[in-house]
């Protein structure tokens, strides 16, 4: 099916249409920064309070030169990387667990339900007295932000499964092993790849406010010590590496690997494939 | 799986990280030798002066305290004691790191 969709494609844009969009976008990215640039003078404004883009790339700068912000980035990134692992194995296994097993089900549903509406936030400072301040608050704090999206598409995902596949694999003699890795999980990867975008998502705000709290390296750790220190232009840059980090991830993991998914199941139309 | 597959993207991606990731080790290990080779360091414990390329933050001193103890910042130079060869090594491997010497304590 995928190859057939292949072949059904648009031919390619020609590289002027194709270089339209990123260039409006620059352009619309450069105009932000004039007027910031520009505003700073007549604002009048201590660069502490309010710091000029030249004062942010001289910070962005200051911290490669000194080795702190790609040490922090790749803090950052293992603690993101692990949390977020764990969160969706977590997240997969207690959804087919749910949606699979009604006594499971009727057990743990009203707890998940609970916590769910619990935000991490709410939890760190417990977390920080149970197991200190680093790595192992962090990486909890993580897996506990990816774990409930995971949990709830994964959850949709099986219990939407249409049951005549069910049926025909075990009239065909297959076992509930069988009917659960060649069908259940296959069928439910659309839920869980959109778990996992969004869980990924909300994974990112949970680390930078783990970092703030519960850390001494980290970008988040850098936008929370920069204003601390009065140092308001590594702040952020802090900030605009947190946002740009996620573009990279959402562009290049996330979003081919939801589109592979969806492709996989025949569910992508042209425009998605083009977007 | 063909060269326009979505899967290719975060398999390039990751090719790429790996490559930065690989280099960034590889020209560690090269600037950790060219600054340690002339102190001839034999495993054990030592004295040493670590210099930056400029004034230490709390990033840096923290990361040397971890090696051993620090015993004065003079600008750029951080003295240190007790740090063993294996350790001083390390933190050579870092860019920010200017100079290496052997100092004889206090």
């Amino acid at each position: 099916m995928a190859g057939s969709l292949t072949a059904a494609r648009a031919p390619s844009l020609p590289w002027s249409r194709r270089l339209a969009r990123p260039a409006k976008g620059a352009l619309g990215i450069f105009l932000f920064l004039a007027a910031w640039q520009v505003s700073v003078p007549l604002i009048g404004l201590e660069p502490y309070f309010y710091p000029a883009p030249i004062d942010v790339w001289f910070a962005f700068v200051d911290l490669m030169r000194k080795g702190i912000l790609p040490v922090y980035t790749v803090d950052s990134l293992s603690r993101y990387g692990a949390g977020v692992a764990i969160g969706i194995v977590a997240g997969v296994f207690f959804g087919v667990l749910i949606g699979l097993n009604a006594f499971a089900s009727r057990l743990l549903s009203p707890t998940i339900n609970f916590l769910f509406a619990i935000v991490e936030v709410a939890w760190i400072p417990i977390f920080v007295i149970w197991w200190g301040y680093g790595y192992k608050t962090i990486l909890i704090a993580l897996t506990y932000v990816v774990f409930f999206p995971v949990l709830y598409n994964t959850l949709i995902g099986v219990r939407t499964v249409p049951q005549p596949l069910i049926n025909a694999v075990r009239a065909l003699g297959g076992t509930r092993l069988q009917v659960l890795t060649n069908v259940i999980l296959p069928a439910s990867l659309p839920g869980i790849i959109t778990g996992l975008r969004v869980g990924a998502g909300f994974a990112f705000r949970g680390l930078i406010f783990a970092e703030i709290v519960a850390a001494k390296t980290g970008l988040g750790y850098l936008i929370f010590e920069g204003a601390q220190s009065h140092q308001t232009a590594r702040t952020i840059v802090g900030m605009i590496s947190v946002g740009l980090i996620w573009l990279l991830i959402d562009q290049f993991y996330l979003k081919p690997i939801e589109r592979a998914t969806i492709e996989r199941w025949g569910l992508v139309t042209d425009a998605e494939q083009r977007a | 799986m063909n060269a326009r597959h979505p899967m290719m993207r975060p398999l390039y991606a990751t090719a790429v990280l790996l490559a930065i990731g690989l280099g960034w080790i590889a020209w560690g290990h090269l600037h950790a030798r060219g600054l340690t080779d002339a102190l001839e360091l034999r495993p054990g414990r030592g004295h040493f002066a670590v210099t930056l390329a400029f004034a230490p933050e709390a990033f840096h001193v923290t990361r040397l305290q971890a090696i051993g103890r620090v015993i004065e910042v003079k600008g750029p130079t951080v003295y240190m004691m007790d740090v063993e060869s294996a350790a001083i090594r390390d933190i050579a491997t870092n860019y920010w790191v200017k100079g290496v010497a052997r100092w004889p304590g206090r």
